[in-house]
């Protein structure tokens, strides 16, 4: 699987919800050879793709460009790699009672 | 709603955010390529993910190929995407740094190409502009002040 | 050599901006036509190009990142191609321009005919750009090329009317001859030509190729105080000359010996040698300029190894790329084209690549991870918002008024 099957796909959980705006990984630390594992999906349910790197860093200046990405990713939580229940190309389902966590990072 | 992080010591990498088209720098900080993909390990498809099954991690950077499908849609053909271990990652920041030098890369081959064949020809091709050979270390300086 | 002329690469830079062989001749055009009453949109230009040159330049230094990495990873690959080709497209041909440029110029000194010029032009760029250190090369072109300051004195020489080019400037829209769109054709090329793109490309590279760091800060924002003003004050001064002389007796600009004419008048043989030595090296610093920018853009878009300060074989598909656009610029060149014509069609590409350069530097330039504490401060992130207003505004009527005018005839 490469990361681009993931990204822009079609999320449902069983309606609709989004589209795969970015892949959470996890590093346990940064030394040398160290795997990163998924973690999550994000899904912003009217943006189709992430843009301009804002909507999950503190970033808020420019404003009016910060704030218009905010608005386009509106909505947007991840769902964590346990509660995906199927993989298809261009599709993603995910399991009954899935939790939505908060997009942001730390 | 929930955090999306947990509180484990390590670091949070977001695809598009931190590694997708940022620069690959080796041992030497020499560019050798952009992050056009990324390689994850093989999870199942089309099928029912039972709740036990490992996260998939990712294996390799992409490059090469892989540009042209982003730009254009569909997938790479296996064959045409040159691979970066993921193994050989050492640190990510605004760039990401590889423990390993370019000429160990498979990416790097058309480079090593025009290098041997056309460039390197040329006389003069191997020094840095502006010096003389003797003043020539072979590593990656500016040639500025 | 660096500390000895600190501000060569904002010089280098603004030349191929300002007074590249398309400019040249616009700004006489203009100013035969208009007077000095569109010396206002080389104002905002100026203004302009500080703006993001600053941010540019104050990137490379602080994260050692140039401008077309950061249009890549910020805007993605998609958008990032549909810039590099548009940005590209620029560079090709104003690098054909500019070797005709120095051909033409070599033609009015030696009477030798201008196309035998062309190939030793190009193989003159490639030279240079093989085994010429880049702080020497900008800072010959640079200085050489500011002999074009002859425009300026050649204007005084004319002791013109300061009060009439004075009202000229400030009351703008004057003309009852001229359409207003032709104008406002004239407006936009002038601003698109004080903000080209390969100025920002060349000036983040040629900040890496030098090396600077977070101590040359300093030394970056004198390269664009001083650098772009100038390049705006050459491009008034042929205009001034051009309002001087050619207005009045309504003769129109159509080749690079009509620029010089004014300073001729005013100046004899002596200050025209000087202004046509300032042509040739303003157009041969254009021609470094932009092929230059080929490469980087190309090798940054792809993360190639690029720059002078590696030997050709350690950025070997950079050097080859750049080896390629000469010849491409060549054969065009060969095939009888006028040189001047092909910077008139570039103005299309522009709309393209001016707001997709300018908004990912100013996200950049406000972003921590890159700058840390050297992010953009309010009042500039102000002025930058406005401007990209007025570049969208300038990239949108481009193209309309472009056709509408059949390129300002």
């Amino acid at each position: 699987m490469i990361i681009t099957d993931l990204l822009g796909s079609r999320v449902f959980g069983p309606d609709f919800l989004g589209f795969v705006s970015d892949v959470r990984f996890f590093l346990e630390s940064e030394t040398e050879g160290q795997s990163a594992r998924l973690y999550g999906i994000l899904i912003s349910p009217h943006a189709r793709s992430s843009s301009l790197g804002f909507e999950r860093s503190g970033v808020r200046s420019p404003w009016p460009i910060a704030a218009l990405v905010r608005w386009r990713h509106r909505g947007s939580f991840l769902v964590r790699w346990s509660d995906i229940e199927r993989l298809e190309v261009g599709r993603i389902q995910l399991r009954p009672g899935f939790e939505r966590a908060s997009p942001e990072l730390p | 709603m929930t955090p999306g992080t947990d509180d484990r010591p390590g670091r949070w990498l977001d695809a598009q955010l931190h590694l997708l088209d940022r620069q690959v720098l080796d041992v030497d900080d020499v560019p050798v390529a952009v992050v056009d993909d990324l390689e994850l390990s093989e999870v199942p498809f089309d099928q029912e993910i039972s709740i036990d099954t490992p996260p998939p991690v990712i294996t390799a950077l992409l490059s090469g190929a892989a540009i042209a499908t982003r730009i254009f849609g569909g997938r790479p053909p296996e064959s045409r995407m040159q691979r970066t271990p993921w193994a050989a990652v050492v640190d990510i920041g605004v760039v990401i740094k590889l423990a390993v030098g370019r000429d160990t890369l498979d990416l790097a081959w058309t480079e090593r190409w025009v290098r041997d064949r056309i460039i390197g020809r040329i006389p003069g091709g191997r020094h840095i502009p502006g010096r003389k050979r003797s003043e020539h270390s072979g590593s990656d300086e500016r040639g500025g002040s | 050599m660096k500390k000895s002329f600190g501000v060569a690469l904002g010089i280098l830079t603004a030349i191929g901006g300002f007074v590249d062989i398309g400019d040249l001749v616009t700004n006489a055009v203009v100013g035969s036509r208009f007077g000095l009453s569109l010396g206002w949109a080389v104002v905002v230009g100026v203004i302009g190009i500080c703006v993001f040159a600053q941010m540019a330049g104050r990137v490379a230094a602080v994260s050692g990142r140039a401008t077309f990495e950061l249009i890549r990873e910020r805007l993605g690959p998609r958008v990032a191609v549909l810039n590099l080709s548009a940005s590209f497209m620029i560079n090709l041909m104003t690098l054909t321009a500019e070797i005709g440029g120095v051909a033409l110029a070599l033609q009015l000194v030696s009477s030798v005919d201008y196309l035998l010029w062309v190939p030793f032009a190009a193989l003159a760029v490639w030279l240079v750009i093989w085994r010429v250190k880049f702080s020497i090369m900008e800072n010959v072109a640079g200085l050489v090329g500011l002999l074009l300051i002859g425009f300026a004195v050649g204007l005084f020489l004319l002791s013109p009317d300061w009060g009439e080019l004075g009202r000229q400037a400030v009351q703008g829209v004057s003309t009852d001859t001229e359409k207003v769109s032709t104008y406002w054709f004239f407006a936009v090329a002038l601003f698109g030509a004080a903000m080209t793109p390969y100025e920002v490309f060349f000036f983040s590279s040629g900040a890496v190729e030098e090396g600077w760091t977070e101590k040359d800060l300093a030394q970056s924002r004198a390269n664009v105080l001083v650098g772009f003003p100038l390049g705006g004050l050459l491009s008034l001064a042929i205009a001034g000359c051009a309002a001087v002389v050619l207005l009045p007796q309504l003769i129109s600009v159509t080749a690079l010996s009509q620029v010089m004419l004014p300073v001729a008048m005013a100046g004899g043989k002596l200050l025209l040698a000087v202004i046509i030595l300032g042509i040739v090296a303003a157009t041969a610093g254009a021609a470094l300029e932009t092929t230059l920018s080929a490469g980087y853009t190309i090798a940054q878009f792809l993360g190639w190894p690029w720059g002078k300060f590696r030997p050709p074989a350690q950025a070997a598909r950079f050097h080859l790329l750049m080896i390629i656009c000469l010849i491409v610029g060549v054969g065009t060149l060969l095939t009888g084209v006028d040189p001047i014509q092909v910077t008139e069609i570039s103005v299309i590409f522009s709309a393209v690549a001016l707001p997709l350069t300018y908004l990912p530097i100013l996200i950049v330039a406000n972003d921590p991870e890159y700058m840390g504490e050297h992010v953009n401060g309010q009042a500039l992130n102000g002025i930058a918002l406005i401007y990209l207003v007025i570049i969208l505004a300038a990239a949108i009527a481009a193209i309309p008024l472009l056709i509408i005018t059949g390129a300002g005839q």
